[in-house]
C-alpha cells in the first residue's frame, strides 16, 4: 500500500508539471513528455510513470471517460436539433451505452444527388478504455474523394 | 477481418439504419466479406448489390494460403 500512496504522489506532482501542456495539445505524446521533462528539469521518467501522469492531467483536463459517455444523447439531441436532415441517435442498454448511429444530412443528400452509387463498409476497433468498435460507411464523389456517409459505434464488452 | 461474436447482429443494425436514411436508394456495397457484413449486406441491400474488394480478398487468401503452406 505505500508503494502505492508514493507513486500516486508522484503521478500527482507529474502531472502539475505537465498540466499546462496538455491543456495546450491533447495529443501530447508519453514520450515527449519524457524529452521534455528529461530536458528541462534532469528527470528521467520510466514510460509507465509518464504515461500514468498523463492519464491522469488528461482526468482532470477533460473528465473521467465514463462521463463523457453520459452526454452523448444529450449532444445528439443537439446536432440533430441544428441539423434538419441529419440522424443521430444513441441507443442505451439499461445505463449502459450500447451503440450510437449517426449519419449528416448533407453527405446523405450530396450521395444521393451526386456520388457514384456505391457505398464502402468496414470495422475497426476502437482502443481507449472502454474500446467497442467502430463501423463506417463511405462513398466516392464525383471526384473520386472520399465522401464520408455514416458511422456507428458499437460498445464493447467492458 | 475476425470480429467478435454478436457483431452479426451490429452489422445488420447498422446497415438497416443506413439503408433507411438513403431513402429507398439501392447502392452497391463494396465490403471486405467480413461475417457479419456477408449476411447483414445479403438480409439488407441483396445479394446482386454487393461487390467485394479485391485487396482485402486478395490479403485473406494469401493468409489462409500461407497457413496451408501452399
Amino acid at each position: 500500500m505505500g508503494d502505492g500512496g508514493k507513486r500516486k504522489l508522484r503521478a500527482k506532482l507529474l502531472a502539475r508539471l505537465i498540466n499546462g501542456k496538455i491543456k495546450l495539445s491533447v495529443d501530447y505524446s508519453v514520450g515527449e513528455i519524457m524529452k521534455d521533462l528529461e530536458l528541462e528539469l534532469g528527470i528521467t521518467l520510466l514510460y509507465m510513470q509518464a504515461l500514468k501522469a498523463r492519464e491522469y492531467v488528461r482526468v482532470l483536463v477533460m473528465g473521467r471517460p465514463m462521463d463523457q459517455y453520459k452526454i452523448l444523447s444529450w449532444m445528439c439531441a443537439v446536432i440533430v436539433r441544428g441539423n434538419a436532415d441529419l440522424r443521430a441517435y444513441v441507443e442505451l442498454d439499461g445505463c449502459r451505452f450500447k451503440r450510437m448511429f449517426v449519419a449528416y444530412g448533407a453527405c446523405l443528400n450530396g450521395f444521393i444527388l451526386g456520388s457514384k452509387k456505391m457505398v464502402f463498409v468496414d470495422g475497426t476497433h476502437l482502443s481507449g478504455p472502454y474500446e467497442g468498435t467502430l463501423l463506417a460507411a463511405l462513398a466516392l464523389g464525383a471526384n473520386n474523394h472520399i465522401f464520408e456517409l455514416a458511422y456507428a459505434v458499437e460498445g464493447g464488452n467492458k | 477481418m475476425q470480429l467478435r461474436g454478436g457483431t452479426n447482429e451490429d452489422w445488420l443494425w447498422f446497415l438497416t439504419q443506413l439503408h433507411e436514411c438513403l431513402g429507398g436508394m439501392e447502392p452497391v456495397v463494396m465490403s471486405d466479406r467480413g461475417n457479419g457484413l456477408l449476411t447483414g449486406v445479403l438480409a439488407v441491400f441483396g445479394k446482386e448489390n454487393h461487390a467485394y474488394c479485391v485487396r482485402h480478398v486478395m490479403e485473406n487468401f494469401l493468409e489462409q494460403a500461407v497457413k496451408l503452406g501452399i
